[in-house]
């Protein structure tokens, strides 16, 4: 360890001095370590506050803070990152060709980023719009359509090939709507349709769970995230939901040791869509 | 869009507060369980109900960063105590507390769409940016003499009524006590300088005599010490 990942433990405490300060952000934009070192000692520091008793918020204040931002705006999301311009990728129509090792590095779709960024926002899909989805979500879905297109699920997949599928019937629901999932770094949506009381989260790039870890799909109902689907699946993913999606207000998606069933989240939710 | 996801709905504060502060000590978790739980299971539950208020808190947030006031409300309820506590423990003034908060909040409003669950939790988020506001206000408003003041009236202690919500809030604050109680003196000091005090690591070394390496470690080590207490994960 170098002396400025030493500083890490000061920073969360906001116990730099200037100087310090300036060399150890200097360091922190460049070493991905430190940034999450420094964001769970920030946890850790946070919980400092509830050591002793300290005063209550005067009851006035919740009043000017709701009044004071009333009439701030809210500064634009980040894009999260730079994208080449999309492009629809073709795929190869032969049924026993594996998607996923035909399949093109993710691309990005910034039409997609710019709807999608500030949280959940709509992208209607209908019938037409299939070719929309598969810009959104890099040629994976059109890949996935074509695939069942080409092979009826009667005839089941290639012997030696997992192949992810998104049944077509969810994507030409009429209200079939796709939510960003917010993965970080990971281009992830969640399909939904209502009607057909039926969703699945999608992505072109999802990391493959750490050693010991699967992926939990969470439907989550007013306040309370019910346990869904498992999978432990990476790169191009498609996966449904069995829970009765038409009464839930949102999903959401974490990791949980593999072989557990826990009934509510026990690590942070990685990405969650609200309806 | 629907508003669904609420915050954990709190309590207005205040009233049988001192009471309830009392009550805290029964759910300490090493206590023998009369329920025949072991502390091993009470643990996870804590766990679990953590990690469900931070999964709430999150997407209140994504409520938040659309615009929506109500659930700006709603994150205000759930959250401002401890923003607030942040802020009061640094400052040792009501007015300024006040003010700082509520810098905090509209900060919060403002910067809600740059917010990202995948980097950490909502209060992790607040408290870090109240600290540090608080932080910059104690570092331009207050001389040295008048900081160490500040300290000495905190280091007496004053009759303040705060409690912490919610089984899990109450078990975190348990547990930090706890954490601090377990640590080296010299650790214990120099966090609670830096943290209360609003010192940097040099101030705190000088004001400790000792050298600038010797605090650093023993900073490093007493919140390495707390992570492995709060079970907080990487």
């Amino acid at each position: 360890m170098s002396g400025l990942h030493d500083d890490a433990a000061a920073y969360a405490l906001d116990a730099l001095d200037a100087a310090e300060l300036e060399r150890f952000e200097e360091h922190l934009a460049t070493c991905e370590a430190c940034r999450q070192e420094v964001a769970a000692l920030q946890d850790v520091v946070s919980g400092l506050a509830m050591a002793e008793p300290a005063p209550l918020p005067p009851p006035s204040l919740r009043a000017s803070v709701l009044g004071a931002v009333a009439g701030v705006e809210q500064l634009p999301a980040l894009e999260e990152r730079t994208a080449p311009a999309p492009t629809l990728t073709p795929v190869p129509a032969a049924p026993a060709a594996p998607v996923v090792a035909a399949a093109p590095d993710p691309v990005v779709d910034e039409l997609a980023l710019r709807r999608a960024s500030r949280r959940a926002r709509l992208l209607s899909v209908a019938v037409a719009a299939v070719t929309v989805v598969a810009l959104a979500l890099g040629g994976t879905v059109w890949g996935l359509v074509r695939q069942q297109q080409d092979q009826p699920p009667a005839a089941g997949p290639a012997p030696t090939v997992t192949v992810p599928q998104v049944d077509p019937s969810l994507l030409a629901a009429p209200d079939a709507r796709i939510y960003n999932a917010r993965l970080s770094g990971t281009d992830a949506s969640f399909v939904v349709s209502k009607s057909l009381n039926r969703a699945a989260f999608v992505s072109t790039n999802l990391p493959a769970p750490p050693a010991g870890d699967v992926y939990h799909l969470w439907l989550v109902n007013g306040v309370t995230p019910a346990p869904d689907n498992t999978f432990a699946a990476s790169g191009q993913t498609a996966q449904s939901f069995s829970g009765p999606v038409a009464s839930a207000d949102g999903l959401a998606i974490n990791l949980e040791p593999a072989g557990t069933s826990p009934q509510l989240p026990t690590t942070p939710v990685l990405g969650i869509a609200t309806f | 869009m629907s508003a669904l996801l609420l915050a954990p709905p709190l309590r207005p504060l205040g009233v049988g507060s001192r009471y309830r502060r009392r009550m805290n000590v029964q759910v300490v978790p090493d206590e023998p369980e009369p329920s025949g739980l072991s502390a091993d299971a009470l643990t996870e539950q804590h766990r679990v109900e953590r990690a469900r208020e931070a999964a709430q808190l999150s997407a209140l947030m994504l409520e938040v960063a659309t615009g929506d006031q109500d659930a700006f409300a709603r994150l205000y309820d759930a959250t401002s105590a401890r923003t607030y506590a942040v802020v009061w423990r640094v400052l040792r003034s009501s007015d300024h507390a006040a003010e700082v908060t509520q810098e905090v909040y509209t900060e919060v409003w403002r910067q809600a769409t740059r917010f990202d669950p995948a980097k950490g939790s909502v209060n992790g988020w607040i408290t870090t940016m109240a600290h540090r506001r608080a932080i910059d206000r104690v570092r331009s408003v207050s001389s040295e003499v008048a900081r160490d003041e500040h300290y000495a009236v905190s280091e007496a202690g004053r009759e303040v009524d705060q409690v912490w919500e919610g089984v899990s809030q109450q078990l975190d604050a348990e547990r930090v006590r706890k954490g601090l109680a377990a640590l080296t003196p010299i650790q214990r000091e120099a966090l609670t300088l830096a943290y209360y005090g609003g010192f940097s690591q040099s101030q705190v070394a000088e004001r400790l005599k000792l050298p600038l390496g010797t605090v650093k470690t023993r900073i490093r080590d007493g919140l390495a010490n707390l992570r492995t207490v709060l079970g907080v994960e990487a």
